[in-house]
């Protein structure tokens, strides 16, 4: 089986492994039903898919058709197998019910088979449902396909998880950290052990111990195994809750905050593309553009403070432009002929420019809106952390003005965690606007946002100004195009997480000791749970003498922003001696996270 | 020399009688021949019982006990089922017992009770008259003859069907005068003499007539016969005394013997290596045919070579009994007496050619050099070289390794080991030294299991063919725990397949030993099968359970990784709370909800409250199913907790989810009820708020068309105001404390979204404006009225001014008065919005930017 994602593979650990082992493990399950087949798609589940196996596989595999999970009747197709591809959602078994009643009715082509796969776990209460609804002893199979995380790129695994701040933080459902835990296990079942485990927040310390029980539930791994990650780090979101309330300002991240990117790929709107695609008459669909590795411009891009964005596409442009000029140069016909063979490069990399040149004058035209720019200064204003105590007029005229729910909310949380909480008299006050201008519902979607810490009255250990100096947050004079730090990413706000995992790499949590007892949720450091590697046992903290770097996966629980990514990626190429790969529940933004909060009917 | 004392000389071949065990555990007024008795394959048990059959009435009770093969009791029980004629040992080491009702008991090595089966109603009523147990390819299949002269088959017992063979013709009123079983590799067969006819029947229910091939003498009975263990030989014995041997489907005669002794025999049976002879010729198998008679034993060879070994007297047997038990293994004969267990078998090659008198064989040659080496004679150098300059080395360390693996004493072992190693130094050859180390490993384990306290009298070719991991299963069923561990540890198999394992199986024996407290078993199985690994304590904990022993299986339980395992038996037993909080402490959801169901289940509502209740984690997951499925027992959940903020939510949520304004108000009066009760007076105070406004809309809506539903308060305001309904936008506007900045946006926006713009600037006059001026700006543009925008902007403040010219689109007045005012955040505003159509004006805006940073 060859991969068709190399990209994945060029990371310091091959997260292509992990997509190899999917695909395996879909494919095993597809060979469950053998003969034709068609698909019913959850379709949360389609584009995640997409990451795992292309459609001509699936063909290979007989599935011959390919549908949408509707609550209605499956259109005609003579297959022999119905495999119904789901998220353990109780809503979603109405509609397969529905789906094998209605297909049974019916004459069809013969007799059908059916089969559920559950991804990415098989839930009791599901299998119950379709007890209830009388299907279940329809299903010839019904499977379990334990996608726990999906490389979306060489150094970021997702599990593609989006309800876990959700769940663990307002329903207290702690389902997700056991899947977060499962998605450990297989990292480590395709790396080796992790030896040793840091954390930070809430989860952080519930996660390793549902690691340390699957481990014993296992038994022992094999004592000379080595890891090829040398330490984990568990960042819980609602320890480092300021980054995604703050605006990214990498190009992926701005990407993402305006478009979205779902499963690596983000949809812009078609007008500006019309020129560049030749086909006049595919305009009104949004464009959709891939965004990975795999795109050689687009990697030297999304890490950018996008005020560097526009420099390096012209520099890009020129490289091209003159590799195009040495056709005048080529004057023996030997010269002309290596001229072409580079010729398909040139015109992908053309392509490429063309497609990014339009998606950076349409970020472009969203970051020139005074809209955008106020938010930013008032954002630059609340981080640096002096006098904003008070109620702030921007807030306010947003909120007089019903400007999104979700923006006035982004802002107002932001103040409350910089200012360690609202006073009484300022918390009541936008408390009683929000209802007014919202609406009465609201007051669940403020207790929500209680309940999740993202506001809340004075008190309590944290004190944003001593994080903020003891873990030099704010870093004034950045250098967009140049960057020294990874405030970058934020234009001088360096993304708390971030800086923890730098800590920890050089010199350590010991020296942040009573910081890190301010910031909410239990720290575990330094939990040994593997062999380490040889080097770690001769002179613990000398680095020299060996080559290869210590290699950090980063656990998000809750999701991690690409601003977050990029400031990762920005200290791997440090070349520092540490480099380090991301995994997380999903990847987050902080109008996502408020927009799940946000009650709604 | 001592090593061939107990050969002789069998044609070209030689055999042996080797004693295995002399004198026996047993006590020595034992009587063999009045007793059912049988002896096993593979290991040589020994199950005997008073011989109930002839004699003394049914219901007489018989012991029934189990030897090991060096005689040592295992066990004892008593017989208390029917009238027992016979017995046999199936493949794996199980007792099978035969009832004259045709009834089949199968006991353990421990005389415990397996299970039972029955040949079916031509048995019961018609009873056994005979059986034979024999060995297949489907395990162990038994045949028995009915008094009816019919025969019955069950190809494995433990799968037991019983087939009816088809009658043997001419039958009537006389038993066959003698039958058998075939086994074959797919289909046994049974073979059946009627006087001098030979039937062969099968499965199938055919019948036909066999006819030995050169038969010469003319009997007129077959009064015994016999198939080899494989199948392959038979022997047919005549009233004659002659005895016809040739192969099972009579195609071939090996020989016709004359015993010249009429008599039937006590036992006929085959001695042949079934294990290694198969692919050679005939005249190079190991085959022989055995017969005895009381006293007599007489070995006859294809060949027609005899031998003759008597039999020793025993005191205790009446003269004409037999005092001997013969059974047929896989490569030889096992004998037993009352004071000795011989094997009787043909002498390996590998043995023969070292120990041949005069042979120049290389093993023997190689066992010369390293005697003579031993004696530091230079003879040794001598036969080393004549097998060097042969080249023939190599093959005398493989047969001295060999020969020391068919050998019983250690002493024997030891000398051709130490023979092996001595040659093997000169040939490097890791395929020796593999085999050399192999042969070792065997041997002690052979030793070991051959001790007479365990007694399982296994040959090397034996052991190969059971394989280790049979023999450690042997073991485990034999409780040799100890043994079987340190063979584990010792072959370094993997824990988990191995001394893991072991332990397991030694724990879930421990567990059925009643004599031990639940505490300190539980903890002494704890202490043990610590530091193995991959134990299921589920797997012990379900024995504990088998044999009533609730209690320990719940300790024990406490020690499984394994939460699903765990869970699924706690559940079993009953033990739902405590599944639940098991299932919890795992942190698989998907487990606890399917304990939460089974705990609902099977308990009262209020039990199952109050159990769930004590499991937060338990408790948060029902909650939220509770939440998707069932809101009103959410509602008294929250309610029963005196959570009153959740359930002021659960009331705030009904109120938006109904479309009834009655409805609407009665939750909102329960949300009220709730918030009071939690004293939540920011709840308190927008629920009232709320329910006023539901009442100001309800008002609005009788007195104008327009619907309000849903509208927030803002949104009422603002739709007073787009309707031209000032007076009661007002009106609510001081009912509800309305910031007067809100009210200011309310107000600018609708003008200017209605169009009504002369309004708007009388507006803007009206009064100083809280929010500034730039609000009218943008409002005016927004609203595609950009005439309008003059009339503000000197009414901008200085500082906001950039940016309200800049709203309008006039860089250049922008770019002047940021120029002018020397304001470095506006200039930097202005330059951004200068883009490629003023690039003059940029120009001077760097400039000015340039000037300033100057300073």
């Amino acid at each position: 089986m060859t991969s068709s994602a190399p990209h994945l593979s060029t990371g310091c650990v091959n997260l292509g492994l992990i997509r190899d082992d999917s695909r395996k493990e879909l494919l095993r399950l597809l060979d469950k039903c053998a003969g034709t087949k068609a698909l019913v798609w959850d379709p949360e589940l389609t584009e995640q898919f997409g990451l795992i196996a292309e459609y001509s596989l699936l063909k290979e595999y007989e599935v011959d058709r390919m549908f949408p999970l509707r609550p209605t009747r499956l259109p005609k197709s003579n297959v022999q197998h119905i495999v119904f591809v789901t998220r353990p959602v109780a809503s979603l078994m109405d509609q397969i019910a529905v789906n094998i009643k209605k297909e049974e009715e019916g004459d069809g082509f013969g007799r059908k088979e059916f089969h559920v796969f559950f991804v990415p776990w098989k839930s009791f209460l599901c299998v119950q449902k379709l007890e209830e609804l009388g299907v279940y002893g329809a299903l010839t199979n019904v499977e379990e396909y334990k996608l726990d995380v999906i490389a979306l790129d060489s150094d970021i695994l997702s599990m593609e998880h989006h309800s876990a701040f959700y769940d663990i933080n307002i329903d207290e459902d702690m389902t997700s950290l056991y899947l977060a835990a499962k998605a450990i296990m297989s990292i480590q079942k395709q790396f080796g052990t992790i030896p040793l485990v840091y954390g930070k927040g809430k989860c952080s310390k519930n996660l390793c111990g549902l690691l340390r029980k699957m481990q014993e539930e296992i038994g022992e791994v094999a004592e000379d195994e080595q890891s090829q990650i040398d330490r984990l780090i568990i960042i819980d979101r609602t320890a480092d809750l300021i980054t995604p309330l703050a605006s990214q300002l990498t190009y992926e991240g701005l990407i993402d905050e305006i478009y979205g990117i779902t499963n690596t790929t983000a949809s812009f709107p078609p007008d500006k593309f019309s020129k560049a695609s030749k086909s006049e008459d595919l305009a009104t669909e949004k464009k959709k553009v891939v965004l990975t590795s795999k795109d050689e411009l687009f990697s030297q891009l999304r890490n950018c403070n996008f005020n560097a964005v526009g420099p390096n596409l012209k520099k890009q442009a020129r490289t091209i432009s003159e590799k195009f000029e040495e056709r005048h140069a080529a004057k023996t016909v030997g010269e002309m002929k290596q001229f072409v063979s580079h010729l398909p490069q040139m015109q992908q990399a053309k392509a490429a420019l063309a497609i990014h040149t339009n998606i950076a004058e349409l970020i472009k035209e969203y970051t020139e809106e005074s809209d955008f720019l106020e938010t930013l200064s008032v954002e630059q204003e609340f981080l640096n952390g002096i006098g904003t105590d008070k109620i702030n007029p921007f807030i306010e005229d947003c909120l007089f003005q019903k400007r999104p729910i979700v923006q006035v909310l982004r802002l107002l949380c932001l103040q409350c965690i910089t200012n360690n909480g609202f006073k009484p008299k300022v918390y009541d006050y936008y408390k009683r606007e929000i209802l007014q201008t919202y609406g009465y519902k609201h007051l669940i979607t403020l207790s929500k946002l209680e309940k999740c810490g993202l506001l809340r009255p004075m008190g309590g250990p944290w004190n944003y100004n001593t994080v903020r100096k003891s873990l030099r947050l704010i870093v004034e004079d950045i250098n967009e195009k140049e960057p020294q730090d990874i405030a970058y990413v934020h234009s001088g706000y360096a993304p708390l997480s971030v800086r923890l995992a730098q800590i920890l790499s050089h010199p350590g949590w010991r020296s942040i000791e009573e910081v890190l007892k301010i910031i909410p949720g239990p720290t575990v450091s330094g939990l040994q749970q593997g062999v380490p590697k040889k080097k770690w046992q001769g002179s613990v903290g000398s680095d020299s003498g060996s080559s290869s770097s210590t290699v950090t996966l980063v656990f998000y629980v809750g999701g991690v922003t690409y601003s977050e990514l990029s400031a990762l990626r920005y200290l791997s190429a440090q070349n520092d001696g540490h480099e380090y790969i991301v995994a997380a529940t999903n990847v987050v933004n902080g109008n996502l996270l408020l927009r799940s909060l946000v009650h709604n009917d | 020399m001592s090593e061939t004392i107990d050969w002789n000389p069998f044609g070209q071949k030689t055999i042996r009688k080797c004693t295995l065990y002399s004198p026996m555990c047993w006590k020595s007024n034992i009587d063999l021949s009045r007793k059912l008795s049988c002896i096993s394959k593979y290991g040589g048990l020994i199950a005997l019982s008073n011989d109930e059959s002839q004699g003394s009435k049914a219901g007489n009770r018989p012991d029934v006990t189990i030897y090991n093969a060096a005689g040592k009791e295992i066990s004892t029980f008593r017989w208390n089922s029917g009238a027992l004629i016979g017995m046999a040992w199936t493949h794996n080491d199980d007792l099978l017992c035969l009832q004259e009702d045709g009834q089949v008991l199968i006991y353990n090595v421990f005389g415990q009770f397996q299970r039972s089966f029955t040949m079916g109603k031509d048995c019961r009523d018609n009873k056994v008259m005979e059986f034979e147990v024999f060995i297949g390819q489907q395990g162990t299949g038994l045949v028995a003859m009915s008094g009816l002269f019919r025969f019955l088959l069950v190809n494995n017992v433990d799968d037991p069907k019983v087939r009816i063979l088809a009658d043997v013709p001419g039958l009537k009123t006389t038993p066959p005068s003698s039958w058998c079983v075939l086994p074959g590799s797919r289909t046994s067969k049974v073979l059946a003499a009627n006087d001098n006819d030979v039937y062969l029947l099968d499965q199938g229910g055919h019948c036909s007539q066999q006819i030995p091939t050169g038969l010469t003498a003319n009997p007129s009975s077959y009064i015994s016969m016999a198939v080899s263990v494989d199948g392959k030989h038979v022997a047919l014995y005549m009233n004659t005394g002659t005895i016809w041997i040739g192969s099972s489907d009579f195609q071939e005669k090996y020989c016709e013997f004359n015993t010249n002794d009429g008599r039937r025999p006590k036992q006929l049976l085959w001695c042949c290596d079934s294990i290694t002879s198969n692919t050679r010729r005939l005249s190079d198998r190991d085959i022989a045919i055995v017969v005895y008679w009381p006293k007599t034993l007489l070995v006859v060879g294809p060949k027609k070579d005899w031998v003759r070994y008597s039999v020793e007297e025993d005191l205790n047997v009446p003269s004409g009994m037999a005092s001997a038990v013969l059974s047929a293994d896989m490569d030889g004969i096992r004998i037993v007496t009352v004071n000795r267990h011989d094997f009787l078998q043909h002498v390996p090659n590998a043995v023969e050619g070292i120990f041949k008198v005069g042979s120049m064989a290389p093993g023997a040659l190689l066992n010369d050099a390293a005697k003579e080496y031993n004696h530091q004679s230079e003879k040794a150098d001598e036969y080393l070289r004549m097998l060097l300059d042969n080249g023939q080395l190599p093959e005398a360390v493989e047969k001295c390794t060999l020969a020391a693996a068919a050998e019983f004493q250690p002493r024997i072992q030891k000398l051709l080991l130490s023979a092996a190693s001595f040659g093997k130094s000169f040939v490097p050859s890791i395929k020796l030294t593999d085999l050399f180390v192999n042969t070792c490993q065997n041997l002690r384990i052979l030793n070991a299991v051959r001790d007479f306290n365990i007694g399982i009298a296994l040959t090397a070719a034996q052991l190969q063919h059971l394989t280790i991991n049979c023999l450690i299963d042997r073991l485990v069923s034999r409780r040799e725990f100890q043994l079987a561990f340190h063979i584990c540890k010792y072959l370094k198999i993997p824990e988990d397949q191995g001394s893991s394992r072991i332990l397991s199986h030694w724990a879930c024996y421990k567990v059925q030993q009643s004599n031990v407290d639940d505490t300190s078993n539980a903890r002494a199985i704890r202490d043990k099968l610590q530091s193995a690994r991959g134990v299921s304590y589920a797997d012990i904990a379900e024995k504990a359970v088998e044999s009533g022993r609730k209690d320990l299986a719940i300790k024990l339980l406490e020690f499984e990784p394994r939460a699903a395992e765990q869970v699924r038996l706690l559940s079993k037993l009953g033990k739902h709370t405590l599944a639940l909080e098991k299932a919890v402490m795992s942190g698989n959801t998907d487990l606890a909800y399917s304990a939460i169901a089974r705990l609902r289940e099977r308990t009262n509502l209020s039990e199952f409250l109050v159990a769930i209740r004590q499991q937060p984690i338990a408790y948060k997951l029902y909650l939220k199913s509770c939440r998707e499925q069932n809101e009103q027992m959410l509602k008294d959940l929250h309610e029963q907790e005196d959570n009153f903020i959740e359930l002021a939510h659960c009331h705030i949520h009904d109120s938006c989810s109904t479309f009834r304004p009655e409805d609407r108000v009665m939750s909102l009066h329960a949300a009220l009820d709730s918030f009071s009760k939690a004293r939540d007076d920011f709840g308190v105070k927008a629920t009232e708020e709320q329910l006023q406004l539901l009442r100001d809309q309800t008002n609005f809506e009788q007195q104008t068309d327009h619907s309000f539903a849903e509208l927030s308060m803002h949104d009422t305001i603002h739709e007073l105001l787009i309707t031209n309904q000032l007076k009661k936008a007002e009106q609510l506007r001081k009912q509800y404390k309305v910031n007067d900045k809100r009210w200011w946006w309310l107000r600018i926006q609708s003008l200017a979204e209605i169009g009504s713009f002369n309004e708007l600037e009388s507006f803007s006059k009206s009064k100083k404006s809280p929010i500034g001026y730039l609000p009218f700006i943008e409002m005016c543009m927004k609203y595609n009225a950009p005439g309008e925008v003059p009339k503000y902007i000197s009414k901008v403040s200085q500082e906001k001014r950039v940016s309200a010219l800049l709203k309008v689109g006039n860089v250049k007045a922008a770019a002047d008065l940021a120029i002018q005012t020397r304001n470095l955040v506006d200039l930097d505003m202005t330059l951004k919005r200068c883009g490629v159509e003023h690039r003059e004006i940029a120009e001077q805006v760097k400039g000015a930017l340039m000037q300033l940073q100057r300073r």
